[in-house]
């Protein structure tokens, strides 16, 4: 493939000094605070030019955010970040790239690069947990005092008495060498579990190829006729991608948006479906029961690529295979699962016009084709009840369902679904309309989900753990819905508490569900180790903070998300004495006795990294890197599953029914098997304040009759930006966004202060007025950390419950009060 | 020659990347915003007005308009906010500048600020482009079109880091160019077009 312009700014090529014309004239600030020295522009404007030196590297905002791991270029001046510009990237077709995009955000990193907040040392804790009292001590004392403890807890109570937990923060290929540490000791994991539900039902569905995972691709998204944002508010979420919302508007295509708020992405739809929250499942039902209705059913899209023919055996739920007739070994590649043609039962492959349909007798096994059990799922709702259920209007379900039929129809989702607990029910929902009317496999037809629907580069290959296969393994794995059982009981599904831990690109305690309880798990280990760049929420609450370096004071590697892989050039020298997560773990690595297994230096490991057969095949080695900075390594054309790329499901085909489906995590939780295999709509755990069609309201609604959600805001990625001036100049503090109907009711205005609370927590901010909140609902931009807050914290309110198929952060599945605060 | 710039309306999300790579790129002082994005809704930026679900929320970003007819130019007693004559572009000189206010009184756009005593910065060494315009204590700024850059041939950084692809920037009184055909081919308005100012700036609806 094709390399890039940059290569035009590498370090050495770019190292210039630029003549620039002085402007404007007069000595600048004096000292006072954080004003800034005088500069070289002190002489008149008529001077002659001064001569500024500035080097430019390529660099990469961190990639989390529902952004493509967005290059950049930082301008170092007087060996100082001093300035950040947009990338340059081209395509292979010499178009720009439309994925580096830099964000508001993005131009905030040099503040939070050099905040007072930057962790600069390593530190110890010196008084009560969260006190905010450190001591500074030496890395040789961090390492050793640290390691000394992880060796003891394990000599005394076995290797999983140490956990290691990460999360989505600056994903970078150095950080997956903690991954070699956590190996080599058998450490265990705790499992944040964000977005678990929107990933796995994508993956589970079949939207999982070799180039990309969740269906279409975004760039796919320009050649739908029909636009259907559900699940998503891209103005506020996945703002870098919102300009192939444009070009797909441009194109024609007609935008609809589905959400319970009126967002700015409602604001700029054609038509504007507000919802009931945690009934999209229902809604696709409905436009799939409409489509059948009115002929759009794609026969032949159903028996070719999805599992639609496949005989499910009524007794067990699995596939009836030739192996079941007596025909072929089980479980060999003979043992076809067998479709129903011309009144027997044929191998899949041997069939051209299998049945659909109906329920059938094989040998004495009653059997039914998959679709059958589908639709005996949607013909158990009426169009009625779905209107009432979703308070989605018969007519507008009527509109929907034409338009999703009159072309080729995309539905741009997120994880708003997600964060409910019966999100499955939403997905699986959109995915059956898909599969039914087949609307998928083409371009400009199916699907895509923000940060998910993402080019998967081929020639990165993590080599962090590659030469331990058969030599060391991590532990067990708690995910966080069951964590703090485990904290609590001592011992859970067979695994017993760690007494320490090890927390890197992650802030739990503000991030993830039902913040008391994380307190309380941290509170129950005797060690909690926190490596940051800044003193977060869990840094604060840890016994020892180790100062990561940022990301432009290291070499790294990203792909996230972007069609490049993009070396990232170390452009400053680490604050304080911080130190890159490749150093680090090599540190303690070699203090836990396992100095043979940490003798690479950054670089091998990196190279290593990009020096494999599927790296020669598209260009892609070290060298190319070093020059290039930026190497395209995807295929040219926007990759979409079932099209130009493989379905990886077991079947190949995508999967409306899932046979002989697990848990994602097995903990001893009821599992209805039969019920999960196949899309139904269930309510929420706790959202769900009202009886609806027969569903009825939860107990706690009493009490706690307001649905509180947190929106993914543009202004903060999870916790981070919290300490970006210019960014809290423009949201200077969290409110909390009331429908004016529920505000009068509530006897509360624009400005006054609320007390918002449950059974878990409370949390005490100021309201804002906005009409776009559908009544019932509270909405607080999530990321705040507890400083944020007049009293208490948003996080304290929602909750770890989760359903049985997913682990799952179900932060929108909350009911709450709000009282006025005199 | 008018220097304008061109804001497609169904392109823009108010994502406010215009605000802060202004802010980066410009050196700007502690509360100094010479781009902003503006909410037509609620009281509160990003939040609609109406009754659910008949809403209304749209944005507008908004910076110097660089008038073709400046109200600022005509009430400035010293000359320090002038009309550049090559470019078209309202400039402010910091110099000259005696801090009157009269320019941020006159300005319907409420686009200036008033550097109130020594400039404060989040950051203590200066950051944007290396020829980013200086701040002084007690004088008047807003947006330069980012001059120093155009200069160099080079787009404001608004144009440059507009995420949405917005936003389009050049000679309105070539008819040939990008913001001209633009303006030809689309509705469009300008801000409070009563005022007189003939803005240089059109909005795409």
């Amino acid at each position: 493939m094709a390399g890039n312009e940059p290569s035009t700014l590498t370090r050495r090529t770019f190292l210039q000094t630029t003549a620039f014309a002085a402007a404007g004239a007069a000595s600048l600030a004096t000292l006072a605070g954080c004003s800034q020295p005088a500069s070289e522009s002190d002489a008149s404007k008529e001077d002659a030019p001064v001569e500024v030196a500035e080097e430019v590297y390529f660099q990469s905002c961190m990639g989390n955010c529902s952004g493509w791991g967005c290059p950049c270029y930082v301008h170092v001046r007087d060996g100082k970040i001093a300035n950040i510009t947009r990338a340059k990237l081209k395509c292979p077709d010499g178009s720009d790239s439309p994925y580096q995009e830099t964000c508001l955000k993005g131009y905030a990193n040099i503040e939070r690069m050099y905040s007072p907040t930057r962790v600069l040392y390593p530190m110890k804790r010196a008084g009560e947990r969260g006190a905010g009292d450190w001591e500074r001590i030496s890395w040789d004392d961090a390492v050793s005092e640290i390691t000394a403890k992880w060796k003891e807890l394990q000599e005394q109570y076995g290797p999983e008495a140490v956990a290691f937990m990460s999360g989505s923060g600056s994903g970078m290929a150095t950080i997956s060498y903690t991954g070699r540490l956590q190996a080599l000791m058998g450490a265990m994991t705790i499992a944040p579990c964000y977005d678990n539900t929107g990933m796995n039902v994508q993956m589970n569905h079949g939207g999982l190829g070799a180039y990309t995972i969740g269906h279409n691709e975004h760039r796919d998204m320009v050649n739908a006729n029909n636009l259907f944002i559900w699940g998503t508010n891209p103005t506020e979420s996945n703002i870098v991608d919102y300009h192939l919302v444009s070009q797909a508007k441009e194109n024609g295509a007609k935008v609809i948006c589905i959400d319970p708020i009126y967002t700015t992405s409602a604001a700029k739809a054609d038509i504007y479906v507000p919802i009931r929250p945690a009934t999209d499942g229902l809604l696709a039902a409905g436009m799939a029961l409409i489509s059948i209705r009115d002929g759009h059913e794609d026969v032949a899209h159903l028996q070719t690529m999805t599992v639609a023919p496949f005989l499910v055996k009524d007794s067990d739920g699995l596939y009836l295979r030739l192996s079941d007739l007596g025909q072929a070994e089980p479980l060999s590649e003979e043992d076809r699962i067998l479709v129903y043609e011309g009144g027997e039962a044929v191998a899949f492959d041997a069939a051209s016009n299998p049945e659909i349909r109906g329920s059938f007798e094989v040998e004495g096994v009653a059997v039914k084709p998959a679709y059958q059990i589908l639709l005996d799922r949607l013909n158990e709702w009426d169009l009625d009840t779905i209107a009432e259920m979703t308070d989605v209007p018969l007519g507008t379900i009527e509109e929907l369902a034409a338009i999703w039929n009159s072309g080729l129809s995309y539905i741009f989702t997120g994880f708003g679904p997600d964060h409910y607990a019966n999100g499955q029910c939403g997905y699986d929902g959109m995915f059956a309309l898909m599969d039914i009317t087949g609307q998928e496999a083409k371009h400009g037809a199916g699907c895509s989900c923000t940060d998910f629907s993402a080019p998967n580069t081929p020639g990165l290959v993590n080599t962090a753990t590659a030469d331990l296969v058969g030599v060391a393994a991590p532990g067990r794995t708690i995910h966080a819905p069951h964590f703090h059982q485990l904290m609590e009981d001592g011992e859970f599904a067979g695994m017993k508490a760690p007494k320490a831990a090890y927390i890197y690109i992650c802030n739990p305690i503000t991030n993830e569900p039902d913040r008391q309880k994380w307190l309380k798990s941290f509170d129950a280990m005797e060690m909690v180790v926190v490596s940051d760049m800044f003193m977060s929420e869990a840094a604060q609450y840890a016994d020892y903070v180790l100062p990561v370096a940022f990301l432009y004071e290291r070499d790294d590697l990203s792909s996230t998300s972007n069609p490049f892989v993009k070396y990232t050039q170390k452009a400053v020298e680490p604050a304080g004495e911080a130190k890159g997560d490749f150093e680090i773990i090599t540190a303690l690595g070699k203090a836990m006795g396992f100095e043979d297994y940490f003798t690479q230096d950054l670089t091998t490991f990196l190279a290593s990294c990009v020096t494999n057969d599927a790296a020669a095949a598209v260009g892609l080695s070290w060298e190319a890197l070093q020059e290039q900075h930026a190497i395209w390594t995807y295929p040219e054309e926007p990759q979409v599953v079932g099209l130009t790329d493989i379905i990886l499901s077991a079947t190949g085909r995508f999967e409306f029914y899932h046979e002989g489906i697990q848990p994602m995590a097995n903990v001893g939780q009821e599992w209805d098997m039969l019920k999960e295999s196949c899309w139904f709509w269930e309510p929420p755990i706790e959202a769900w304040p009202e009886t609806i069609g027969g569903f009825e309201a939860v107990d706690e609604a009493e009490k706690y009759p307001l649905l509180f959600i947190s929106e993914r805001c543009k202004f903060k990625t999870h916790t981070m930006f919290n300490n970006s001036p210019m960014i809290l100049e423009l949201d200077p503090e969290p409110y909390v966004k009331v429908n004016p109907k529920d505000a009068e009711a509530y006897g509360v205005t624009e400005g006054d202060v609320v007390r918002i609370e449950n059974d878990r927590g409370y949390v005490v901010i100021k309201v804002v007025l906005n009409a776009g909140v559908r009544p019932g609902m509270l909405v607080i931009d999530h990321g705040w950390e507890r400083d944020g807050y007049i009293d208490g914290h948003y996080s304290d309110l929602s909750t770890y419950e989760t359903w049985p198929r997913f682990e799952q952060d179900n932060w929108f599945d909350c009911l709450v009060q709000m009282e006025k605060v005199q | 020659m008018q220097y304008g710039m061109v804001i497609d309306l169904e392109r823009c999300m108010g994502c406010q990347t215009c605000a802060t790579s202004c802010k980066l790129a410009n050196n700007l002082p502690s509360g100094n915003w010479w781009n902003t994005v503006r909410t037509e809704g609620g009281k509160t930026i990003d939040t609609a007005s109406g009754e659910y679900p008949n809403c209304e929320l749209q944005h507008y970003p908004v910076a110097c308009q660089h008038c073709k007819e400046p109200a600022c130019v005509a009430v400035c007693p010293t000359g320090a906010t002038y009309k550049d004559e090559e470019t078209g572009l309202v400039m402010q000189d910091p110099e000259t500048c005696i801090g009157c206010k009269s320019c941020i009184e006159a300005c319907p756009y409420a686009v200036r600020v008033y550097n109130d005593g020594e400039p404060a910065y989040a950051m203590e060494f200066a950051v944007g482009f290396a020829d980013a315009p200086v701040h002084i204590a007690n004088t008047v700024e807003k947006c330069t079109m980012c001059a120093n850059l155009v200069k160099q041939d080079q787009q404001p950084m608004c144009v440059q880091a507009c995420v949405g692809y917005a936003r389009f920037f050049g000679d309105l009184d070539d008819p040939e160019s990008e913001v001209s055909k633009l303006i030809a081919s689309r509705e469009s308005t300008q801000l409070l077009v009563e005022q007189g100012t003939d803005p240089s700036v059109y909005y795409l609806k």
